[in-house]
C-alpha cells in the first residue's frame, strides 16, 4: 500500500507496480524475489525485504538506502542530534496504561479485555498481526470453526481487536525501561516510531522458528531456505523441496505443498516420527518419499539460491547429495524470550517464560500470554492467557499488589 | 423443453454477495472518476486474465464512478503505456503511475480496492512525517511491489 500512496502523493514522479509473483516467473526470477513481500526499487538500486510502516518505505524510496544506513551516518530526516528518529508513527507514541507486546491471538485477545475493562492500551508488533496462526493453512481445532484457513482466522481475530484499540504492525519494541517502581514511575517503551509510557506491559511475543544450525542456511534464507510452507509453497510449484523435520508442523506443510504441486521429500533425522497418527498417515497415502535418520549439513546454492542439500546418514555415517530448489525447515519452536530476558523476568528450564496461573511474571508490572509461556501452545490456550493477562494488569493498576 | 426467453446473465457475478454489498457501501464516497483499464492477451496466463476482467467488471457495475476498458496486447493504448505483462490493470493511467501486474488474488483484492479509494480521493492519507519525506523528491522512482496472494 506504502508504494501506491507515495503513487498517488507524487504523480509523474513515482511509479507502483504491485506484481503477482506466480502469474509473473520471469521477473521473480530476474531479482531473484523468493520471499514476500519484497519490493525492488529503480529496477534493483535499492531492495527492501518484508513489511515495513509506511515512513520507513518512504524513506526508502526516497533516499534508496536502508534505514539503518541513513541512521548510522546520521542522515536520516527527524532525528537532528536526536539519539533516535521521533514522529515516526501514525498513531501518536503517549501515555496508556497497558502495552501488549505482539498480535497474536494471547495479544489480541489481551487488547479486548484490556479496553473493555477500561484501560487505555496498543498492541505493538514488529511483523503482521496473526503471529503463527496467520501461517498456518488450515486450523481444525479451534472451537466454533470446523475448519479455517489460519489467516481467516486471524484476520477475523484482528478485526474484532481493531474495533476496541489500535494494533500497529512493523512496529517492533527495542528497547524497555521499568522505570522505578517505588517512585512509581512510568514504563518507558521504545519503538522504530516513538515512546510509549505505560503502567503495565503484556508480553505475548510468542515462538520463533528453531534454526538447523546448518552452514548456508543464513545466507540463503529468503533464496531457498525458508521456514513457512504457507507464505512461500507457491513459489515452488512444479519444483522439488525438502521439508525438514518429524513434527505436526513438517508433515502437515510436507501435504500442502505436496497438494500445490511441489515435489517433496522429508527429511528426519530418527526413524520414526513424533507427530500425530493422522498425519503419518496421509504422508504415507500420499506417497511422499522420507529420509530416515538423515540429517543436513550443508546447504549450498549459487547466486540463483539453493540448488543442493548434503545429507548424512547418521546411522552408517554415509553422505549423500540432494538437488533441491528449495528447502523448509520445520524442526520446532523457541520461545521469543529475549526482551523477557533483558528484563529479567524468570525463565523455566525449559526456556519459556514463568507465570503464576494469574499471568503474572516475577516482576511487578509485568505480564506475560500465549507461546511464549509455554504449555499446550494452542490458540484456545493463548486467547486464555491474554485474557487473565489482561484482567490482572488490570487488577494491579487499580490496586497494586506490591504497594 | 425450450425457453422462450434467453438465460439472463443480469446474474452472472463474479463476486461474492456479501463483498458486493461492503464494495458497494465503500464505493459511494467516491469522488473523482475512476478508469480501470485492462491489459489481456489470450494464450498466457488466461485463468487469470479471466479472473482480473471478471473482477474489474463486477467494480464497474458496483459504481457509476468506476468504468472498466480491456485492451489487447497489439492496441495502440497498450503500447502507448507499455505494456508487458498479461494480465495488467492500469488505475487512471492519465494521472497515475499504479499498475497490478497479475490478477489481484487472496490480499491484493484488498490493496486493489484501497488503491481506487485513495485515487478517487486524489489523496494519498499519508501521515505528516511521510509527507515530509517525500516532499524534496525531485528524481523518478519505479517502486515494484512482489507479492502472493497468501
Amino acid at each position: 500500500m506504502s508504494a501506491i500512496k507515495a503513487a498517488i502523493a507524487k504523480p509523474g514522479l513515482v511509479k507502483a507496480e504491485i506484481i503477482e509473483m506466480n502469474e509473473n516467473r520471469e521477473l521473480t526470477e530476474r531479482y531473484n524475489v523468493s520471499s514476500m513481500p519484497h519490493t525492488v526499487f529503480n529496477e534493483g538500486k535499492h531492495e527492501a525485504l518484508g513489511l515495513q510502516p509506511e515512513e520507513r518505505f518512504m524513506v526508502e524510496l526516497a533516499y534508496l538506502k536502508d534505514a539503518e544506513a541513513l541512521l548510522e551516518d546520521g542522515s536520516l530526516p527527524g532525528m537532528e542530534g536526536k539519539k533516535s528518529p521521533s514522529q515516526y508513527g501514525t498513531i501518536e507514541p503517549g501515555e496508556v496504561d497497558l502495552v501488549i507486546v505482539g498480535a497474536g491471538p494471547a495479544g489480541l485477545t489481551a487488547g479486548i479485555y484490556a479496553v473493555r475493562a477500561g484501560l487505555k492500551a496498543v498492541v505493538l508488533e514488529k511483523n503482521i498481526a496473526g503471529g503463527q496462526v496467520a501461517l498456518t493453512p488450515m486450523v481444525e481445532n479451534y472451537p466454533g470453526f470446523a475448519q479455517v484457513p489460519g489467516k481467516q482466522l486471524m484476520d477475523i481475530m484482528s478485526e474484532h481487536a481493531r474495533g476496541y484499540l489500535p494494533v500497529n504492525e512493523g512496529e517492533g519494541v527495542e528497547s524497555v525501561d521499568m522505570g522505578e517502581l517505588k517512585n512509581d514511575e512510568l514504563i518507558t517503551v521504545t519503538t522504530n516510531r516513538g515512546v510509549y509510557q505505560a503502567k503495565a506491559i503484556i508480553l505475548s511475543t510468542g515462538a520463533a522458528y528453531r534454526q538447523l544450525g546448518a552452514p548456508g542456511e543464513d545466507r540463503y534464507f529468503g533464496r531457498g531456505i525458508n521456514y513457512c510452507a504457507s507464505c512461500d509453497g507457491y513459489l515452488y510449484k512444479g519444483k522439488s523441496v525438502a521439508i525438514i523435520g518429524g513434527g505436526n508442523t513438517a508433515l502437515t506443510d510436507a501435504l500442502h505443498l505436496k497438494n500445490l504441486g511441489v515435489d517433496v521429500t522429508i527429511i528426519h533425522r530418527r526413524d520414526e516420527f513424533r507427530a500425530q497418527v493422522p498425519l503419518q498417515e496421509s504422508v504415507e497415502h500420499e506417497g511422499i518419499p522420507v529420509l530416515w535418520n538423515t540429517e543436513v549439513t550443508e546447504i549450498q546454492g549459487d547466486d540463483k539460491g539453493v540448488n543442493n542439500l548434503i545429507l548424512r546418514n547418521i546411522v552408517d555415517d554415509k553422505t549423500m547429495d540432494l538437488p533441491v530448489n528449495g528447502a523448509f525447515v520445520a524442526i520446532g519452536q523457541i520461545a521469543a524470550t529475549d526482551l523477557a530476558k533483558e528484563l529479567g523476568v524468570t525463565i523455566k528450564d525449559d526456556g519459556f517464560v514463568k507465570v503464576d496461573t494469574t499471568m503474572r511474571t516475577n516482576i511487578p508490572r509485568i505480564y506475560a500470554a500465549g507461546d511464549v509461556t509455554g504449555g499446550l501452545q494452542q490458540i484456545v490456550t493463548a486467547i486464555g492467557e491474554g485474557s487473565i493477562a489482561a484482567m490482572s494488569a488490570f487488577e494491579d493498576i487499580s490496586h497494586p499488589y506490591w504497594k | 423443453m425450450s425457453p422462450l426467453f434467453a438465460p439472463k446473465d443480469n446474474d452472472d457475478w463474479f463476486l461474492p454477495k456479501d463483498a458486493r454489498q461492503q464494495l458497494e457501501e465503500t464505493f459511494k464516497s467516491l469522488k473523482n472518476p475512476i478508469k480501470l483499464e485492462v491489459f489481456a492477451q489470450a494464450g498466457t496466463n488466461d485463468e487469470f486474465n479471466e479472473y482480473m476482467v471478471k473482477f474489474c467488471k463486477d467494480l464497474d457495475r458496483l459504481s457509476d464512478n468506476i468504468s472498466l476498458q480491456q485492451f489487447g496486447f497489439r492496441t495502440d493504448r497498450a503500447k502507448e503505456l507499455g505494456i508487458t505483462q498479461s494480465p495488467t490493470m492500469c488505475l487512471n493511467p492519465d494521472d497515475y503511475y499504479i499498475r497490478f501486474l497479475g490478477a489481484p488474488l487472496g490480499e491484493e483484492g484488498k490493496a486493489f480496492i484501497t488503491a481506487i479509494v485513495l485515487a478517487s480521493m486524489g489523496d494519498a492519507n499519508l501521515s505528516d512525517m511521510s509527507k515530509q519525506l517525500l516532499e524534496p523528491l525531485n528524481e523518478e522512482r519505479l517502486a515494484q511491489v512482489f507479492v502472493s496472494p497468501t
